[in-house]
């Protein structure tokens, strides 16, 4: 169950439409033999039983190589159905904080375990807990946001076409690439290309030298070897030259805003570029790319590029990268719970007082958790309402809790 | 069970009307209480305002201390005061009205557009003030009634100026009260709920006396509450001003006393306004006004509201005894006197109870039908057992066989509470089983753990059917057992089922007798009993198992063994069980451990629950005694190695010196390879790590391979080796730092950096990047470091110290925040998951249904197993 899932969370945010038919076309072949040969596990059969497909996969899987007929499959399929059946959630089981735990003890855990191997070098690893509060909390940015480029088949296979490609989505600024000299007596400048610089990013100096002709307007130029001399008219405010200047030494001359560094680094047998610094939106346009599998770890620029159920994928498979990095035993299902959590209205909700908890309509759960004083004003103010639905709530007034046990509401009357 | 129940809580702020209306008693004096003590009339302390002594009866309402309430008063403010905590809602207003007509400075028209965004979009109420503020803060003159608009600016937190003119709070409430409901609405004032003249205060609640009581010191000096100081104070400047007022003082000494209103108004309100200094005590200390009561880790929501003090609860030093069973826990006699158990009579346990009551010293109380207590002793026995009929209740000691519920803190996860059943013992310590520590995360250093006495028939079925020790094995977490043997309890096993383990008849039948065993298997070494086959008769007579043991995963890294022979494992590293017979295999850590215990794991799914019991607490019983007479410790010999290790040993620290000069030199020449993305110093330490680490994986195999032999051969007497091949307690890194050498310290992942200008200690060179001066410690625990090495590793210990220290900060924190936001989440009796005001976030729960506690290690379904159980039935 969990493989398949993992399986399918690890594929990449968004799927290009192709290799997906594809794959569907060579996994039918082998089925429709099943058809042939035994009872087959019709679409019809499993629908509408309380079994996932991946189950009724694995059960087609077994019934072909063992050979059963229609009988004994459905009777297995019977058996498995009553195995799901006891095993289930039952209704009132408190899913959410059971969840809440299996994150939080292990955090505590975590750092106790590390002490024991105090400072060798070989097992000291990031203790990891930022970054999953920085997932957790859905910052808008991320601290180390890094992007992962799969690249089309021309470059995978290349390590210095692909590397030449990483440098070109460096963002590199005008002022990186040249040196300037100001001469504001006489309202000139000078211009002069650091051809070392521009080697290093794989830029060529000609072509720079025509987008910075084009990029100062206003002004005589006249260019000597690597340098270009700008005379502006006297009559122009200094003010104004300035601000063009510093408008001007900013600009992008190359790459693709944001990204600082790039790293070609080889990953199951093609060569992949890492990059410190993110911009999926731009990125994914790119032709060199393979845009069904480039991802970024930026969960908010995921989901706003590709939608929120891209960044919910996200989030799960973020936090389960780095608590299995750190060894943290956890069922995928509470993490899913939590990612469904934080993005079931819509846009991603970190779980911070400006998130999750604000969205509450319970006054005394909101006032409980932090700034207690605000909601209560606030709800006074608005004339809210307590209608002591939630947990905290009912302990608060001293009542018994509407989860579990608590959920049933029959009484005997003697 | 028939009770009152609260439907809802409704928020609103008080108008003064209803303040009055609400006031039992107007409060007109500053003083508390007159020169005998006694409660003034008029005063802060009048019983009008409710009882705080037992007997005496409150004077509003006739009840007493404990029936009644307690009940407001009021107090008239001769100049009204701005209320602080609402000052930025006058100030919105003030910005967007108009002085003299109080209408909204917008024209009719962009007012009826912003009525209908309201009635269209309620969602936007919140953005639609800010947008009226910041147009109105534009307009000069009011379209209204055209008159001039003057700017206004608060000076926080209650200072308003109007063009630098002070503008004093009664001419704020004139201005305020002109402007009409309709345009309010758009500030989210509802009509008949709420005005904005309400937040100028001129009568002010007087808490009652409930809320404030005054505490009488053994000395016999009577101490009031914070809050009756405070309000003494404002009583008494609000009589001052009256005073002046009347005698027409001149208008400075006037505003100079109402600004002292406000000041300690405000401060009555909250005491850490920002820009008003703090009040504070005779002796200094701040006063803790109405906000800091309710806020924060101590503030009412969270230390009283969401977490309260309990009855029939004990707490106690907790001590361990293995001859208990899992689910059992040992209380001392003398607090099992202590807690009593509610029972009620019915008339199929009368009979009982009246058998119980005449036992000596069993029932304490007899609780009759009108809630009437009565001690029961020997003198009036008789007469209680007459009387006892159905409905009456009796409270009884705890006694063997009750359920108590049974916690440590930090409570972190469910299993840090759970039921056990009690068993009364001598001593003064809790007793737990040691198999149980893992899921309360317990030891026995000192850790003192909380019991809780359910005293309903509800309470005690619920503990006993959800959270009964047994019950709980596998984790919700992750789907595997938590309530594992670990340490001692691995290493016993190991040991027990290791091929050389045999015992005599002699010793077998004491075994036996332990473990309750009567139906004697046939000695199957001779005359002799091997271990395995002592092992064999704790499982179930149908248990079918079949892996590769832990003991197989450190010989694999040894690389001792290359091609896997299952059962014939020269190792004896391939465990197999074949209907409850242990065929070969050791029992270690993955049968027995966390996230794995695989042979627990089958017991504790597949059986009934008592299975599991009976399995530890026979297991129990062979380790304990086997332990005793075996003897599990360790010498320095273990840590001793051969000639061979040792020359091995300064070969490599010898290379490793000599790799390190030859990179420091590539480095200080500027040849060294750049690894990508890296610096060429970033890239040189890294080399200079990577160098100290690979050495220490060298010769910890080489270790690890002559500890190896003599554990695997005939006489199993290394413990350490034993420890480490089972799994239970420490790795091969830990033997390598006793016996071979500790290598790199490290900090922050690198080589330690900090210290003095350009060197780790005063001892080395300047500059000096090399291996040793780097951090590189040549020497072992055996023979122990010298001034530097030691200094070395102090500096990677205290990254490891401060790393704990900040982290179980953070992650309590983030736990306490992911806690509450998911606390509210449950799933429906419809399947879905939802939250508290019924949103719904998943619509099947975890995508498949299955609760993680009941899937293997994440898995809903073993299909193989299913199958193979399947083919079995046929």
């Amino acid at each position: 169950m969990v493989e398949k899932k993992k399986a399918k969370a690890k594929a990449p945010a968004k799927k290009a439409k192709k290799p997906v038919k594809k794959k569907k076309a060579t996994e039918k072949k082998p089925k429709k033999e099943v058809v042939r040969e035994i009872e087959p596990v019709k679409k019809e059969t499993w629908e509408g039983l309380p079994l996932t497909k991946s189950v009724m996969d694995a059960i087609a899987v077994i019934a072909e190589r063992e050979n059963l007929n229609k009988q004994r499959t459905d009777d297995f399929i019977d058996i498995i159905k009553n195995h799901f059946e006891g095993i289930n959630v039952e209704a009132g089981e408190a899913v959410g904080i059971v969840a809440a735990q299996s994150l939080g003890e292990p955090g505590t855990q975590l750092t106790l375990r590390t002490k024991h191997y105090a400072g060798a070098a070989e097992v000291s690893v990031g203790s990891g807990i930022q970054r999953v509060e920085e997932i957790v909390d859905g910052r808008s940015k991320s601290k180390y946001p890094t992007m992962t480029i799969f690249l089309n088949e021309k470059l995978r296979a290349d390590h210095d076409k692909a590397e030449a490609f990483g440098k070109t989505l460096i963002d590199v600024r005008m002022e990186e690439v040249v040196k300037l000299q100001e001469d504001f007596a006489k309202k000139r400048i000078i211009v002069t290309v650091n051809e070392e610089a521009v080697k290093e990013n794989g830029m060529d100096v000609k072509e720079l030298i025509s987008t910075i002709k084009s990029g100062i307007k206003d002004a005589k130029a006249s260019q000597r070897k690597n340098s270009i001399e700008f005379v502006f008219p006297q009559k122009e405010a200094l003010l104004k030259i300035r601000k063009n200047i510093l408008k001007f030494m900013n600009s992008k001359v190359q790459g693709v805003k944001g990204i600082e560094k790039s790293i070609v680094s080889e990953e199951h047998g093609e060569f992949v570029i890492k990059t410190s610094g993110s911009n999926l939106k731009i990125v994914l346009k790119m032709d060199e790319i393979d845009s069904s599998r480039t991802t970024t770890n930026d969960i908010i620029e995921v989901s706003k590029t590709l939608g929120i159920e891209a960044g919910r994928l996200m989030i799960v498979n973020e936090l389960h990268k780095t608590l299995d990095e750190n060894g943290i035993l956890i069922d995928l299902r509470h993490i899913i719970l939590l990612a469904d959590l934080m993005t079931y209205t819509g846009s991603v909700k970190g779980i911070v007082r400006t998130g999750i908890t604000r969205g509450k309509s319970s006054p005394f759960a909101r006032a409980a958790f932090e700034e207690t004083v605000k909601h209560l004003l606030d709800a006074s103010f608005k004339g809210e309402r307590e209608r002591l639905e939630g947990v905290v709530e009912n302990i608060i007034v001293g009542q018994p809790i509407k989860v579990g046990t608590g959920i049933v509401e029959l009484t005997m009357t003697k | 069970m028939l009770m009152k129940k609260i439907d809802a809580v409704e928020f609103q702020i008080l108008s003064p009307a209803r303040i009055r209306k609400m006031s039992a008693l107007e409060i007109k004096t500053p003083d508390t209480y007159d020169k005998d003590g006694y409660p003034m009339e008029g005063g802060l302390m009048d019983p009008h305002l409710g009882v705080i002594n037992p007997g005496l009866r409150c004077k509003t309402c006739g009840q007493k201390m404990k029936q009644c309430p307690g009940h407001f008063g009021s107090l008239e403010l001769e100049r009204p005061v701005i209320h602080s905590e609402f000052s930025r809602k006058v100030e919105i207003l003030m910005h967007a009205t108009c002085q003299s007509c109080g209408r909204i400075v917008l024209p009719e028209d962009k007012l009826q557009t912003l009525h209908n965004e309201l009635q269209t979009k309620p969602e936007n109420s919140e953005s639609i003030p800010k947008k009226i503020v910041l147009r109105a803060k534009k307009v000069k003159k009011c379209p209204h009634c055209k008159t001039v608009k003057d700017k206004i600016l608060l000076d926080k937190p209650t200072n308003f100026f109007l063009e630098k003119e002070r503008i004093y709070p009664t001419q704020i409430r004139e201005w305020i009260e002109k402007i009409p409901d309709t345009d309010l609405k758009l500030f989210g004032y509802s009509q008949e709920r709420i005005r904005p003249e309400w937040f100028i205060v001129n009568v002010l609640p007087v808490p009652p006396i409930t809320i404030r009581p005054s505490i009488t010191l053994e000395s016999g000096i009577k101490s009031e509450d914070d809050l009756t100081h405070k309000l003494v104070d404002i009583i008494r400047i609000n009589l001052r001003l009256k005073d002046n007022i009347d005698a027409g003082a001149p208008q400075l000494i006037i505003e100079d006393l109402w600004d002292l209103l406000q000041y300690h108004v405000t401060t009555y309100i909250d005491n850490n306004t920002a820009g008003v200094p703090p009040a504070k005590h005779r002796s200094g200390r701040a006063l803790r006004t109405l906000v800091q009561r309710l806020k924060g880790k101590k503030g009412r929501f969270r230390h009283n509201l969401t977490g309260k003090r309990v009855n029939f609860a004990a707490r106690s030093t907790v001590t361990p005894d293995p001859f208990i069973d899992i689910s059992e826990i040992g209380i001392p006699e003398s607090i099992a006197r202590d807690l009593t158990v509610l029972e009620i009579v019915t008339e199929w346990n009368k009979k009982n109870i009246i058998k119980l009551v005449k036992e000596p010293d069993r029932a304490v109380y007899l609780i009759r039908p009108d809630n009437t207590r009565k001690k029961i002793d020997e003198n009036n026995k008789k007469e209680i057992i007459e009387e006892i009929d159905v409905g009456y209740k009796i409270e009884r000691r705890l006694r063997g066989g009750d359920i108590v519920l049974f916690n440590r803190q930090p409570s972190l996860h469910r299993l840090s509470m759970l039921a056990h059943k009690v068993r009364v013992m001598p001593g003064k310590t809790l007793r737990i089983n040691p198999i149980v520590c893992k899921p309360y995360n317990a030891d026995f250093d000192g850790d003192e753990m909380n019991i809780h006495v359910p005293q309903t028939e509800e309470g005690k079925t619920e503990a006993k059917e959800l959270m009964y020790v047994r019950n709980q094995v596998i984790s919700p977490r992750y789907g595997a057992p938590v309530i594992i043997l670990d340490e001692d309890g691995v290493s016993g096993l190991y040991i027990l089922t290791l091929n050389s383990t045999e015992f005599s008849r002699d010793e077998a039948m004491r075994y036996f007798y332990e473990i309750g065993i009567t139906d004697l298997p046939k000695p199957d070494r001779g005359k002799n009993y091997s271990g395995k086959i002592l092992f064999s008769q704790l499982l179930p007579k149908d248990l079918d198992l079949e892996y590769q043991t832990t003991t197989c995963k450190v010989i694999k890294k040894s690389g001792l063994c290359k091609n896997c022979v299952k059962e014939k494992c020269q190792f004896d590293a391939y465990l197999k069980i074949e209907k409850g017979q242990l065929k070969a295999g050791v029992i270690d850590g993955i049968s027995l451990g966390e996230a794995e215990g695989r042979i627990v794991d089958t017991i504790a799914r597949n059986y009934p629950s008592e299975v599991i019991e009976e399995f530890y607490s026979r297991v129990m019983h062979i380790i304990c005694p086997l332990l005793t007479m075996k003897g599990m410790t360790v010498g320095l010999d273990e840590y001793e190695v051969s000639d061979k290790i040792k020359v091995k040993r300064k070969k490599i620290i010898e290379e490793v010196r000599e790799e390190g000069k030859k990179l420091v030199d590539k480095y200080k020449r500027g040849t060294l390879k750049h690894i990508p993305g890296r610096t060429l110093a970033e890239s040189f330490e890294l080399g200079m790590m990577r160098l100290a680490a690979g050495s220490k994986d060298k010769l910890q195999k080489e270790i690890m391979k002559e500890k190896l032999e003599p554990v695997l051969g005939k006489n199993p007497e290394f413990n350490t080796m034993v420890m480490i091949l089972s799994g239970s307690r420490g790795s091969s890194i830990n033997l390598m730092n006793i016996a071979g050498f500790w290598g790199q310290a490290s900090v922050r992942e690198g080589r330690p950096r900090r210290g003095f200008q350009g060197r780790l200690t005063a001892l080395n060179e300047r500059n000096d990047v090399g291996v040793n001066a780097g951090g590189f410690i040549d020497a072992n625990f055996m023979e122990g470091m010298n001034a530097k090495e030691f200094f070395y590793h102090s500096m990677g210990g205290r990254q490891g110290e401060v790393d704990t220290g900040v982290s179980t900060k953070v992650s309590g924190y983030l736990y306490r925040r992911l806690a509450n936001s998911l606390k509210d989440l449950m799933v429906n009796h419809d399947g879905t998951v939802r939250t508290a005001d019924k949103g719904i976030v998943q619509y099947k729960y975890g995508e498949d249904g299955v609760f993680p506690m009941n899937t293997i290690r994440g898995k809903s379904v073993d299909i193989e197993e299913e199958f193979r159980l399947f083919k079995k039935k046929k």
